[in-house]
């Protein structure tokens, strides 16, 4: 079942149902899929999830998972990682379970849709204001004028293309894969894809690893310079 | 390549309520479970710690309590060995002086045996001895014998020194009326006459003078005022010469001589 041809760029583009302006395509459809797989994931074991020093397989599963997401965000943003855990955490584990499924056949990845990485992307570009106003108050803006106010255009620049460049990034790899796995099958079907698929799960957990990763730089890099500039004085 | 805003804004939502279950039944329900355990396993190994440290304070104490314990036997011991020793000496020490008891009582009781032994063999041979003697005296005594007895008392009265004389007067002069001359035999007439003769000298006129005859005296004569005496007797010399055989045989025992080593 091919859902998404060869000349389709992006999953936006597979339409299921339309009313007007609402359309429901693969993209959305997908996003739901990994959405479901998280939540009941996340309600078979948390329901379940106890202190005992016995624990179930899949609560061992998701503790080493979300202490190694805790340990990174400590190791990026030195700080207490409760506050951040919720949204980078989430960041990685749709992204990179959206990834991860590329192995299964007749699925398409909503990352590989340049309109979801873009969302994603803003929300990032959302976050870090919200996290430097959270954290520093209203002297977060401050930033935006260091070390003269010459530099906020630059500075605001920074922000856009950084933002564009998470979008694009991660639409860029996991579209570009996905194409390049569907080339390789009408080209070479036996063996070549298998080591190309094994390929393509590192890139989309390195992915999954990058976005994250720069996001929480992002926004450690608004509440550590303050930290920072605090110590100085 | 286009961007859908629909899609767009319905994953920015989308993503947002994802942000929001999962943190609601994923993170919060495992981060306080992982918390919750590693409060656990900290408390355990803190209960764990003090556990082994008061293991170790009880372990010290009762080595302590232990060596006490091995000390005190020890002392128990030591002290049980010095009273059974001491006890030993007490009891040696006892039956020593029981021993030494008896041994002395024997020996009292031998000595006392002998005593009683020689006091008899004394009393017996010294009154054969003397009963022989008084009645060879006796059987010799005749006339010629009491002459001579009376001869020596004269020369006895003659041969008194000044401070008999003097004691012979004040005892004639102090107020006696009599004076008595007691002999173991009858004076004859003239036997007294000298008699008589031998004392005039001390006697004052008034003075009477009394003869008597008394066999205790024995084969001797002797002159008795008040508070003065003056005699010769064979039963003198032969009561003097058995006291001195009574010294004699005790001397023979020696003053130092000790039954224990004829025991020995």
């Amino acid at each position: 079942m091919e859902i998404l041809r060869l000349n389709q760029i992006s999953p936006d583009q597979v339409i299921f149902l339309q009313w007007g302006f609402v359309k429901i395509s693969a993209t959305l459809v997908y996003t739901w899929l990994i959405m479901g797989i998280l939540i009941a994931l996340a309600l078979l074991v948390g329901r379940k999830a106890t202190s005992d020093v016995k624990i179930s397989r899949w609560q061992n599963l998701l503790e080493v998972v979300v202490s190694s997401i805790r340990e990174q965000i400590h190791e990026v943003s030195q700080d207490n990682p409760d506050h951040y855990t919720v949204f980078i955490g989430t960041l990685f584990l749709f992204i990179g379970l959206s990834n991860l499924l590329l192995i299964v056949p007749g699925y398409v990845a909503p990352t590989s849709s340049l309109t979801t990485t873009s969302a994603l992307a803003v929300t990032v570009f959302l976050s870090v204001p919200i996290y430097g106003i959270s954290k520093n108050g209203l002297s977060y803006f401050k930033e935006y004028f260091q070390p003269t106010f010459i530099f906020f255009p630059f500075h605001v620049m920074g922000e856009f293309t950084r933002t564009l460049a998470l979008a694009i990034r991660l639409f860029g790899n996991i579209m570009s894969h996905d194409k390049v796995i569907a080339i390789l099958l009408a080209v070479t079907p036996l063996f070549f894809p298998i080591v190309m698929h094994a390929l393509g799960l590192l890139i989309g957990m390195v992915q999954a690893y990058i976005f994250s990763i720069l996001a929480m730089v992002y926004i450690a890099s608004v509440t550590q310079a303050h930290h920072h500039e605090e110590k100085v004085h | 390549m286009h961007i859908d805003w629909f899609v767009f804004a319905a994953q920015i939502i989308n993503f947002l309520i994802l942000a929001a279950l999962l943190k609601y039944f994923l993170y919060d329900r495992i981060v306080k479970a992982m918390d919750e355990r590693q409060a656990r396993i900290a408390k355990s190994l803190d209960d764990a710690d003090r556990l082994k440290a008061q293991a170790k304070a009880r372990e010290a104490e009762l080595e302590e309590v232990d060596r006490d314990i091995q000390r005190k036997a020890e002392e128990i011991l030591n002290q049980a060995a010095k009273d059974a020793q001491a006890e030993r000496q007490r009891l040696l020490a006892d039956v020593r002086r029981e021993a030494e008891e008896s041994r002395q009582r024997w020996r009292e009781s031998l000595l006392r045996e002998r005593e009683v032994f020689f006091e008899e063999l004394r009393q017996r041979s010294g009154a054969f001895i003397f009963g022989t003697i008084r009645q060879i005296v006796g059987d010799l005594a005749d006339e010629e014998l009491e002459d001579r007895v009376i001869g020596v008392f004269i020369r006895r009265v003659a041969a008194l020194d000044e401070d008999q004389q003097d004691m012979l007067r004040r005892s004639m002069d102090s107020g006696s009326t009599e004076i008595l001359v007691r002999s173991g035999f009858e004076l004859g007439e003239d036997q007294r006459n000298r008699v008589v003769k031998a004392i005039e000298p001390y006697l004052s006129p008034e003075v009477e003078l009394n003869f008597e005859v008394a066999p205790s005296v024995g084969s001797g004569i002797e002159l008795m005022s008040r508070g003065y005496k003056l005699s010769w007797s064979m039963g003198d010399y032969l009561a003097g010469l058995e006291e001195e055989f009574r010294r004699a045989l005790k001397e023979e025992i020696p003053s130092g001589y000790d039954a224990g080593e004829t025991v020995q």
